[in-house]
């Protein structure tokens, strides 16, 4: 899906939800209604199985269940190339991996973890969606903007170095880990905590065949406008002078 | 990519004044109008937009690193030196942008071409963002358009996740200010901060004439409280012109477009990208107007570094013919080779691509009587589908 999931704005509330999940992800079903964005749910990316059962986080049996289907529909999920040096190019060296599908043969990147959404109101409601390697890509990162943050800017030449998707460090000097969803986005975890706390939308996928799309888990937008004290609106000595800027603006309109 | 007639939603004029769309028409002519759409295939989508908006940001980016190194640059793009170092400190700083506009001539038989970038103060924003997407999907459920039909538009969950990224996920308060008498303007920021506070800021409002200075050179609100962080819908080519902007350098406010932007806001981007990389696939032949192979041009458009709402352009045609708008920008310019449109009836159609955070974010098309997109244009919304 290349558009917003959901839409709120304080003015309304919640606008409307886009449908969430494709009817065509056997995985997952188009609706249920155990899970609804405005719930409240937590994603959780977990690098493996074992640490999926250790993590408490979710049951055994979650985990078991949402493992085996990330691993029946990582073919059909993932982004798949003609070519197994177009599939490195974007995911980096030994990411890859060759599979078969409607017929044909292709290279797929290799199942790097699940993500798994858990409801906070009602815990068996879960679902899940297959990680990949973070994808690579030549290029100037945004001022501002690491390499650990987004991966993509990192330059080709060097590939993510393990299979768990670790590339790099945050400042704060916790290792960080990156994963791709099949539709191209990013989920970032620390190595200390599968919660997926950065679930950033990037550029979408292209693939070398038609794919069937899925879509990323997105946080639930609240709709409601932040109360609480201006914490932070400083106090400052008194203005002496205002009124200066805007003196272009009566001959012209600002927006372009 | 094809315009298809269709049923307005009934109620879509209350629906938009409800959302905080009141500039849906203007001074009584239609500014929303959806009894057309344009259908897009998912090709046309990822590899003619997507891609390309995505290559031309990271040369935009990949040409401000450049000049920052290069005063001649500079002076070429005609920004006062007295601010030279304010913009060299923001891009060594790492400030981060929020969002831009680039305007596309596409018609779906080639490739998209770069009519110019809106970097810095971009608007019909909400309009891409919000109402074309509710018209979609309630479009969809009517049954009007087939169930399943896509949008390039993620604009909307990109904001809220910009914003919660402009100081790696810190919360502050974020100051927005505009022109005060602006519908069009008010409603654009408006938006904005409410993005901000889905992305866990405070926000406040206020009119660019209200920002004030204390004692010790920092910009304040009208509480006196100090503004740290600002959202400007005010172009940093204004700014850089009037007196109190001699406050910018030691003011220590960072701002949302960055100063670093004022570098990609001008039609003079257009030669640097064309000198960057001549004859890509996304560029059009474009030189500064006293370049002499800015004549060898056949069909080729005039426009001043910095016109807004197409004021001041000129279309001059190989046979002579000359197509005009008027206004009151002048200054320096560029010469760029005409480009083909989508047209119909008579009309012809731009394509907005923008970019959040630097990353292709989804479009909104302006339509226009004429060659030229003008304050007058109409935005019509789009669809992907089979």
């Amino acid at each position: 899906m290349k558009r917003s999931e959901v839409i709120a704005l304080g003015a309304v509330g919640l606008l409307m939800t886009a449908a969430l999940w494709p009817s065509n992800q056997q995985a997952i079903p188009a609706a249920d209604p155990a899970l609804k964005p405005g719930d409240g749910f937590q994603t959780l990316a977990f690098a493996s199985l074992d640490e999926c059962r250790a993590s408490q986080a979710v049951t055994s049996q979650t985990c078991d269940l949402e493992f085996g289907k990330s691993e029946q529909v990582s073919v059909a999920d993932a982004p798949k190339f003609e070519a197994l040096t177009d599939c490195e190019t974007e995911y980096g060296a030994s990411q890859c991996r060759p599979a078969t599908w409607n017929g044909a043969s292709v290279f797929v990147p290799a199942l790097a973890g699940v993500l798994i959404a858990r409801s906070l109101t009602n815990a068996v409601a879960a679902r899940s969606q297959p990680l990949y390697p973070p994808r690579t890509g030549p290029g100037v990162c945004p001022p501002g903007v690491s390499v650990a943050e987004r991966p993509e800017c990192a330059p080709r030449s060097s590939p993510s170095s393990s299979n768990s998707g670790s590339s790099g460090n945050r400042s704060s000097g916790g290792s960080y880990w990156f994963y791709s969803t099949g539709t191209g986005s990013t989920v970032g975890r620390t190595s200390t905590s599968s919660v997926a706390d950065t679930v950033l939308p990037t550029r979408s996928t292209t693939s070398r065949t038609s794919v069937s799309r899925s879509t990323s888990f997105s946080s639930p937008s609240s709709s409601s406008s932040v109360s609480r004290s201006s914490t932070y609106s400083s106090p400052s000595s008194s203005t002496v002078s205002r009124g200066g800027f805007g003196s272009t603006s009566s001959a012209h309109s600002s927006g372009s | 990519m094809d315009r298809i007639r269709l049923t307005e939603r009934p109620d879509w004029r209350t629906k938009a004044e409800a959302y905080g769309f009141p500039f849906h028409t203007i001074g009584g002519a239609v500014y929303w109008d959806e009894t057309v759409a344009w259908r897009f295939s998912l090709r046309e989508i990822e590899e003619d937009i997507e891609t390309p908006t995505g290559e031309l940001e990271q040369m935009c980016l990949a040409f401000v690193k450049e000049a920052m190194k290069h005063e001649t640059i500079l002076k070429q793009l005609d920004i006062p030196d007295a601010y030279w170092t304010f913009i060299r400190e923001s891009w060594g700083r790492g400030d981060r942008n929020l969002y831009g506009r680039f305007d596309f001539a596409y018609n779906g038989k080639g490739p998209a071409k770069l009519l110019e970038y809106n970097a810095d103060t971009p608007t019909s924003l909400f309009e891409a963002a919000v109402f074309q997407w509710t018209w979609l999907e309630e479009q969809m459920a009517a049954g009007k358009l087939p169930a399943g039909s896509d949008q390039f538009n993620s604009l909307h969950e990109r904001l809220v996740a910009a914003f919660k990224n402009i100081r790696r996920g810190q919360n502050f308060l974020l100051h927005l200010a505009s022109v005060a008498d602006s519908v069009e303007d008010k409603a654009t920021v408006a938006y904005l901060a409410d993005c901000a506070r889905q992305g866990g800021l405070e926000t406040k409002e206020l009119a660019i004439g209200d920002i004030g200075i204390n004692g010790e050179g920092l910009f304040t609100d009208l509480d006196d409280a100090l503004i740290q962080v600002l959202f400007k819908l005010y172009p940093w080519e204004w700014l850089f012109r009037e007196e109190f902007a001699k406050n910018l350098p030691r003011c220590r406010t960072q701002f949302i477009e960055p100063p670093w932007k004022a570098l990609l806001s001008t039609k003079g981007l257009l030669p640097m990208l064309w000198e960057m990389a001549p004859n890509h696939k996304n560029l059009l032949p474009s030189y500064f107007t006293q370049d002499p192979r800015a004549a060898q041009l056949g069909d080729r458009v005039e426009k001043p570094l910095h016109s807004r709402e197409g004021a001041n352009i000129r279309i001059i045609r190989a046979s002579g013919e000359i197509e005009s708008t008027p206004g009151d920008y002048g200054g320096p310019g560029i010469v760029q080779a005409l480009a083909p449109v989508a047209t119909f009836e008579g009309g012809h159609a731009i394509i907005g691509s923008w970019v959040v955070a630097s990353e292709a974010a989804g479009i909104g098309i302006r339509e226009d009587a004429g060659g030229i997109t003008r304050d007058t244009a109409r935005f019509v919304p789009h669809f992907i589908g089979g």
